[in-house]
């Protein structure tokens, strides 16, 4: 199931590196603000997706997630995403965020016969707003699927699940 | 602020003064902010309107349960064992602990961690530990948690911390006639996903105020939404400057103007069969209608087509209610709405487009927020809060003649007219 850990670890200490290079880069580019960069390391089939969470079982949390989610995108909505950000009146982030993507705990599975790695990590997000002096702090834990695009690395899917329910954040403008 | 300030303003809302004044165009700035001005609304509103606490689809079968809030009081919804909605007070008869810690979930009865005290999902005690060498029989007979009032319209579940109120009925009046665009669409019924929940920077008045009468901050605020196209226009429409009708009736307002919801949706013949002739017809007559609102005193409505996947767009609707924490501090639900007899396809892509344009991550309500925000803080100046804001939009505007439906209407591309039914609305409860 998806949320439990990758069950054998690539012991490939050079594909390992090249998964954590591509997810450094990745997150660099957000907090960059390169956002038209950032895209094109996504596939066109791209799923990327926050589902919301609620405290439902007494003793588990196999049940968590509703069918609903904070941001459920495809490479379309994603661009039209960007393409709001490149306008003079994407208000909700003017002035822009500060975020910081710390990401931890990288596990690499085997590839599979679609040129895939199932990827898990662990993300601490920072936002820091305006002359705010308080920050806001999200953490999760990413299911990323990484595929080999003509031997570079592409993300094809991520799925977030955000250790919050209620969410602390007034708007989700930044790119978790 | 100080406290003597906070104090007027309290008595210049229960004796009328702040009515007149709204009356006349403006608001004090600190409305937003008064701890005194919150306390009062909390204690006079809260907890004598009714107030949505979700949806019975969120619970579909016996034992399953949400717990919601009115302010600071905790409820459980419940479908009890033989099928009936239930909402309690999440509260121990013995000393006052929650009953549940969960947010939703299935279950016969909530037992108390503290003393182990536990209830049926009627609500009825049925467990004492030690029951013999605790009480005697008598004293433990004829407990149960408390209920508040409740009762459904539509799906929708309500409550009222009022033994005295009114009826929903009587409460909501023939705001039904509008409430059913958004939540009566379907002869099987509606469904909700969600709800997605955050907390805001905000007071709780702005985003009523908004979603019901507030058309003027489209044109600025969600300008990037018109440049990227993220909302399906088709040549009918009548562009963002186009007469609307300001609707206000009983329990709610709404703008209304020509649209192509309805006419348009992929449902429309099932749609046709819930309504009335008289909802048909303004929603699919010759100058089809659509638009958005609020029932009062803090639950939004919309309904609109989104461009879900290149060349490809889908109705969405969604309903979203306020939780005042504080004056400056806001829980914010928000669920997606859909006909029950829907496709699975369309249901989706409808759920997508929500999630796209509304909602936390929505392109089109991230940019409210900071609005919202700001107008607060400002609101907490020693000098602004003393400061007038302006809902002086039309202010002498007469009645549109030409609206034949349940309440009155006013003309205008853009007005704050509803605004000033929304105070007056709320001065009927702070006055009372």
């Amino acid at each position: 199931m998806q949320t439990e850990p990758i069950s054998k670890p690539v012991d490939d200490i050079e594909l390992f590196h090249r998964v954590r290079s591509f997810l450094t880069r990745e997150a660099e580019l957000i907090d960059a603000r390169k956002f038209d960069d950032w895209k094109e390391l996504m596939t066109e089939d791209l799923e990327y997706k926050i589902p919301v969470r609620a405290t439902r079982g007494e003793n588990t949390h196999e049940d968590d997630f509703l069918d609903m989610h904070h941001v459920e995108d495809t490479k379309y909505r994603l661009e039209k995403r960007i393409n709001r950000l490149n306008t003079e009146y994407s208000w909700s982030e003017q002035p822009p965020s500060r975020t910081r993507h710390l990401i931890s705990n990288v596990q690499v599975g085997n590839r599979d016969a679609d040129d895939e790695y199932t990827v898990k990590s662990n993300l601490l997000l920072y936002v820091s707003e305006g002359d705010d002096p308080d920050h806001k702090l999200l953490s999760g834990r990413r299911h990323d699927v990484v595929r080999e695009v003509n031997g570079s690395l592409k993300l094809a899917r991520r799925i977030i699940h955000l250790d919050n329910t209620t969410l602390p954040l007034d708007r989700i403008s930044i790119f978790i | 602020m100080a406290a003597s300030e906070q104090d007027k303003l309290r008595q210049q809302a229960s004796s009328g003064a702040l009515r007149e004044k709204a009356n006349e165009g403006t608001l004090p700035h600190n409305i937003f902010s008064s701890e005194a001005f919150f306390e009062l609304e909390k204690e006079k509103i809260f907890q004598k309107a009714w107030i949505l606490l979700g949806h019975e689809c969120e619970i579909p079968d016996p034992g399953d349960y949400i717990v919601r809030y009115i302010c600071d009081d905790n409820l459980i919804v419940t479908r009890d064992e033989s099928g009936e909605i239930r909402v309690f007070f999440n509260e121990c008869k013995h000393q006052g602990m929650k009953v549940c810690r969960t947010e939703m979930g299935n279950t016969s009865h909530f037992r108390c961690p503290y003393h182990g005290w536990t209830f049926a999902n009627s609500g009825d005690l049925t467990g004492v530990p030690f029951k013999h060498e605790t009480y005697d029989d008598e004293s433990i007979s004829d407990i149960s948690l408390d209920e508040p009032r409740y009762d459904t319209y539509n799906g929708l579940i309500f409550a009222n911390l009022d033994e005295d109120a009114e009826s929903l009925k009587e409460y909501l009046g023939d705001f039904t006639f509008y409430l059913d665009f958004f939540v009566g669409r379907s002869p099987e019924g509606m469904e909700v996903n969600g709800p997605q929940r955050r907390i805001i920077d905000a007071n709780w008045k702005l985003g009523s105020m908004n979603t019901m009468s507030d058309h003027y901050h489209s044109v600025t605020t969600h300008r990037s939404v018109s440049d990227i196209d993220l909302m399906e226009h088709d040549e009918e429409d009548a562009g963002i400057a186009a007469p609307r009708y300001h609707v206000q009736c009983d329990a709610g307002g709404l703008m209304m103007r020509e649209n192509n919801f309805f006419k348009n949706h992929e449902m429309r013949d099932s749609i046709k069969q819930a309504f009335s002739e008289e909802q048909w017809d303004l929603v699919s007559g010759d100058i089809p209608m659509g638009g958005n609102g609020s029932m009062l005193p803090n639950v939004n409505m919309l309904a609109a087509r989104v461009q879900v996947n290149e060349g490809e767009s889908a109705p969405i609707t969604y309903i979203r209610t306020y939780r005042p924490i504080g004056p400056d501090k806001t829980e914010v639900y928000t669920w997606h709405v859909v006909e029950k007899d829907a496709p699975e396809e369309l249901k989706e892509k409808s759920r997508q487009g929500y999630e796209m344009a509304f909602g936390i991550s929505g392109m089109i309500e991230q940019d409210d927020l900071g609005n919202w925000s700001s107008v607060t803080e400002v609101g907490k100046g020693g000098a602004t809060g003393n400061h007038d804001v302006r809902i002086d939009m039309h202010l002498k505007q007469e009645e549109a003649s030409d609206w034949d439906r349940p309440g009155k209407a006013y003309k205008a591309p853009f007005s704050e007219v509803n605004m000033r039914y929304f105070y007056n609305w709320l001065f009927d409860y702070l006055e009372a």
